[in-house]
């Protein structure tokens, strides 16, 4: 079984979570989140994936984002940080993701008894 | 360290390629995705910005052209949700067909629905123009049935529903689009979320 990619596809269905879930500490930008994701294992996207998406969560009005310029940085930054209706999608996909979870490990521990 | 020509060079390039392929969006947009890409290069970069270091950065977002084409087809799947029209949800559909044979299924199918929907909304100003051409049917025999719009109705059938057929036919078919329209949105929402990954989920 080639476990890289079931990884992946798991990965897929959690990436809008794990960035929501960022962002609802403070505003970041893009490579910020991409470093945070990469520090916990098991968690990383693509450098590829990450703009797209967060691309789109602004579209759908679940972001907002800012131009910034940091001390450190020679250059500007694009903040994002989350809006009322994107903190209320995080605080949905995670009461799901949770129940998700509790299935998953009863199945596991338990053999579904 | 500052960037060496070769370097400012490489990067202006991918980001001149990349924005070329993201013609078909608005130039407000156009210019944030490239800024922020850029922004990325340099952030990614850091204190080493060699040109074999750029290379590995700009593999990880792919080519510039096939980058541009996710934001493009992310963006119009967007407004095509957005608009909540069958006909603009329909059209992305199919064009996303392409990414699996479920996709292509599932559109195929949802086509099909509107058309029978569209079918039924369109005998009510048939019915007026001509009356006796569209109805259902029952008979001349036990089990023959017809229904629609008909050149030549079946001789002997008796026409059970008369003017009814239009007030039936509009309500029937007003709940097919409802119905076809919320399994349109679903169907671009399950594409959208792969769309937005297509990437790869893992780096």
């Amino acid at each position: 079984m080639n476990i890289n990619r079931w990884k992946s596809q798991l990965m897929k269905g959690a990436a809008e979570l794990a960035c929501l879930a960022i962002l609802r500490e403070r505003p970041c930008y893009g490579v910020e989140i991409l470093e945070t994701l990469s520090s916990l294992q098991g968690l990383e996207i693509s450098d590829g994936s990450i703009y797209p998406l967060l691309n789109r969560l602004q579209r759908d009005g679940k972001l907002e984002a800012a131009w910034r310029e940091d001390e450190d940085a020679i250059h500007p930054r694009k903040y994002y940080r989350l809006t009322p209706l994107g903190r209320a999608a995080l605080g949905e996909m995670v009461n799901e993701w949770r129940g998700f979870s509790r299935a998953v490990d009863r199945l596991i521990q338990g053999g579904g008894q | 360290m500052t960037r060496t020509a070769e370097v400012n060079a490489m990067m202006n390039n991918y980001l001149r390629r990349l924005r070329w392929g993201l013609s078909p969006l608005s130039e407000a947009d156009r210019q944030e995705i490239v800024r922020e890409v850029g922004s990325h290069l340099i952030d990614r970069l850091g204190a080493s910005p060699s040109a074999e270091n750029l290379h590995e950065e700009l593999a990880k977002l792919g080519a510039p052209e096939e980058y541009a084409r996710q934001f493009v087809e992310s963006f119009d799947l967007s407004s095509a949700i957005a608009s909540g029209a069958p006909w603009p949800m329909m059209r992305q559909a199919f064009r996303m067909a392409g990414s699996g044979a479920l996709t292509a299924l599932h559109s195929a199918g949802l086509l099909v629905l509107l058309a029978v929907s569209a079918s039924l909304m369109a005998l009510a100003p048939l019915k007026l123009v001509f009356p006796q051409n569209v109805g259902v049917w029952l008979g001349p025999g036990r089990y023959s049935f017809a229904a629609g719009f008909l050149a030549h109705p079946p001789l002997g059938g008796s026409e059970v529903l008369g003017y009814w057929i239009i007030p039936a036919g509009a309500l029937l078919g007003i709940g097919l689009l409802k119905i076809s329209i919320v399994l349109l949105r679903r169907l671009l929402l399950t594409v959208q979320e792969a769309a937005d990954h297509r990437a790869g989920g893992l780096s």
